[in-house]
């Protein structure tokens, strides 16, 4: 499986400097770069990266900001912080929150090599398997009760997504920033597949609603509609997968529109925990629908719902209705203006 | 009994105001201008109300107005207003008509109604 790794240094000169280093070891990883903690966000949105080297003091985000997003959004990527401000306060914040190495500036390239390669080692602590059939081996995990994070890769697509399982459940999924079950129908729609399996799992509060063998259905299904789609289109039903977060098209859902959208405008401390499509309260926007028809105030284009909880709830009826889940860091009228626009 | 609600209905942007018990009865209505057709005959307001689950707040954005739905001792306020209307001020006044919407209570509030909707 390819591994890229994440270069984040907002000083060009060292960034091209461990690039060029790192050029060593390609035969193990590849690397993308980011000029500063938005920036990289960016790129763990649109790439699969496998580690974040990442510097600490930074313009934009900063490198605890940085890792702060990544372990809420992307738990199974290791994180490594390299910092020129080297002291024990530094290095005890940022293995608190959540680091798995450090390494002061300035340091030898072989050193921090040797720290990226240990990380990926471990990747595929619980073993490799090469070109197996996804649905048979999922089913297996969940039989045994595994705990573990999956990495898989499609072999016709090249596409690779995380698996994370708790004891043979399947707590979440991701392909890069799609995650959830919009993430999983695309897995397990491949058919035949690559993966690593490392024997822990970082996410701890179950994220997907539903049964393994339900999820595997819905997504059996999903596949067999998008090939009649493409049927029906004269493209022929070629079983490659839609690339996640587009539709046959190649256009962005509205899912990716909407967290493209907060992404850019709001940054990471949007308070935004999911963004998912939820038909389950059609009925209440069919009923808002109607009030508003009758009062003349046009159409519907926004919900926020304060349902008391932790959580708070915003519809967007679009095509499909998209439902976000917003903590209560989440700055409520900004939001609302964010997707009004 | 409009002066429940003085500092709300005070405010321009506010079109109207509806407080409805959670059984979806209308307990008091008030619209600035006159509405093309009568808000009890619009909708089955018990089915909407029970489609809320309890929800303690709602704002239902549309491209030309706002209606904003609190929770209250006894039942659902709802403020039908522009779309420009700052949400922050408008949930202040209302938290700030609530206590006094519980002192008044839902017999006196329907007795006030009987008289004067």
């Amino acid at each position: 499986m390819k591994r890229e790794v994440l270069l984040v240094e907002d000083v060009e000169a060292i960034l091209n400097s461990i690039r060029e280093g790192l050029e060593e070891y390609q035969e193990s990883f590849s690397v993308a770069s980011a000029c500063n903690g938005q920036v990289a966000i960016e790129r763990l949105r649109e790439r699969h990266i496998s580690l974040v080297v990442t510097d600490l003091k930074m313009p934009e985000a900063d490198g605890f900001q940085l890792l702060s997003h990544v372990m809420e959004f992307y738990p199974d990527i290791p994180v490594i912080v390299m910092t020129g401000y080297s002291n024990t306060e530094m290095e005890r914040l940022a293995q608190r929150g959540g680091a798995i190495g450090y390494i002061a500036k300035p340091f030898k390239i072989e050193d921090l090599a040797k720290k990226i390669l240990n990380a990926l080692r471990r990747e595929s602590d619980g073993g490799k398997l090469h070109s197996v059939s996804s649905g048979m081996f999922l089913q297996l995990i969940e039989m045994e009760q595994k705990t573990c994070t999956i990495r898989i890769q499609d072999r016709s697509s090249r596409q690779q997504g995380v698996l994370f399982f708790k004891e043979g459940e399947l707590m979440d999924s991701r392909i890069n920033g799609l995650k959830g079950l919009d993430a999983a129908y695309t897995i397990f729609g491949w058919e035949e597949v690559n993966l690593s399996i490392q024997n822990s799992c970082p996410v701890e509060k179950k994220k997907l609603e539903g049964e393994l063998q339900a999820i595997l259905f819905e997504a059996m299904r999903l596949k067999d509609e998008r090939e009649k789609k493409k049927k029906k289109l004269g493209e022929g039903a070629s079983g490659s997968a839609v690339f996640p977060g587009r539709n046959e098209k190649g256009i962005p859902d509205a899912t990716e529109i909407v967290r493209r959208k907060i992404g850019k405008e709001m940054g990471t401390r949007c308070g935004v925990e999911g963004i998912r499509y939820d038909n389950s309260w059609d009925g209440l926007l069919g009923q808002m629908r109607r009030i508003g028809k009758s009062f003349n105030f046009g159409s519907l284009r926004l919900v926020y719902m304060d349902q008391g909880g932790t959580k708070d709830t915003i519809l967007l009826p679009t095509e499909k209705t998209v439902s976000l889940f917003v903590n209560n860091r989440c700055p409520r009228d900004r939001i609302v203006k964010v997707l009004m626009k | 009994m409009k002066k429940l609600f003085k500092e709300l209905l005070d405010m321009e942007e506010v079109m109207g105001l509806m407080l409805l018990s959670f059984e979806g009865e209308f307990i008091l209505h008030h619209f600035q201008d006159p509405v093309v057709e009568k808000p009890e005959n619009m909708e089955s307001w018990g089915l909407f109300i029970h489609s809320l689950k309890g929800a303690k707040e709602v704002e239902i954005l549309f491209q030309d107005a706002k209606i904003y739905v609190k929770k209250t001792p006894v039942g659902y306020l709802f403020l039908m207003v522009d779309v420009s209307t700052p949400m922050a001020m408008l949930r202040l006044n209302c938290d700030l008509a609530l206590p006094d919407l519980r002192r008044v209570g839902k017999s006196k509030l329907s007795r006030s109604l009987l008289r004067g909707r």
